[in-house]
């Protein structure tokens, strides 16, 4: 998912009713905090933000996500990227 | 896994007994409601805090297991037993009736759809039926 998507082109979904969507509408950094990402990196308190965000599905086999593993480390190192924020959504 | 490719990495953590047993690095857990782990919308200084927060245990070395509690309320959230939104009716346990239930539920869509087209004008867009 390009970080520059805008936000009214992303949908949250949640096979569970308990997960909060109405904040997401009006706020996408409530859960996908791109915007107060590119501002620490404005302030340099960052390095850099990936061009690439990624979502996968939880409460899923680790066995079964070695393959999607590997894409995302590829396309994160190739961004120079180091750390990883994992949010829940 | 990202850890095993060389990442470190920082999960914000919405059920405090989940990062207990799946046990990730580092894991900062909030009390924010879930789907909201950052906190409310339109207040970027709470969200800044919570993500500053988080990103100062990737500089953290006393692992191998690091849990952080972000004790600190979103401001303006209240926990509101018994809310109800306005516009709905009280629950009735008493609908039985396939019949009954679906007056009941087309009732509910009217009164939510003064709301629906607020939100439509608001964000320019609806979700619903895209996202369940």
């Amino acid at each position: 998912m390009p970080a520059s998507r805008p936000a009214a082109d992303i949908l949250m979904s949640h096979v569970s009713i308990n997960f909060d969507r109405a904040g997401f509408q009006c706020d996408l950094n409530v859960v996908y905090p791109v915007d107060r990402l590119r501002e620490l990196v404005a302030e340099g308190v960052i390095g850099g933000m990936a061009e690439t965000n990624f979502t996968v599905m939880g409460s899923t086999d680790p066995a079964g996500m070695t393959e999607s593993a590997d894409q995302i480390a590829g396309q994160l190192r190739q961004e120079r990227i180091d750390s990883v924020l994992l949010s829940p959504v | 896994m990202l850890e095993e490719r060389g990442f470190s990495t920082v999960v914000i953590a919405s059920v405090r007994a989940q990062a207990e047993k799946t046990r990730p690095p580092r894991a900062l857990w909030t009390t924010s409601q879930l789907g909201r782990p950052l906190g409310e919308p339109g207040d970027p200084a709470f969200q800044r805090r919570v993500l500053m927060a988080a990103l100062r245990l990737l500089e953290r070395t006393d692992g191998p297991v690091i849990l952080e509690d972000y004790t600190e309320d979103p401001p303006g959230w209240k926990d509101t037993p018994g809310w109800r939104a306005p516009t709905l009716g009280q629950a009735s346990d008493s609908l039985e009736a396939q019949e009954a239930w679906a007056m009941a539920f087309e009732a509910e869509l009217n009164a939510l759809q003064p709301l629906w087209q607020i939100a439509q004008a608001r964000f320019g867009r609806m979700t619903v039926g895209l996202s369940f």
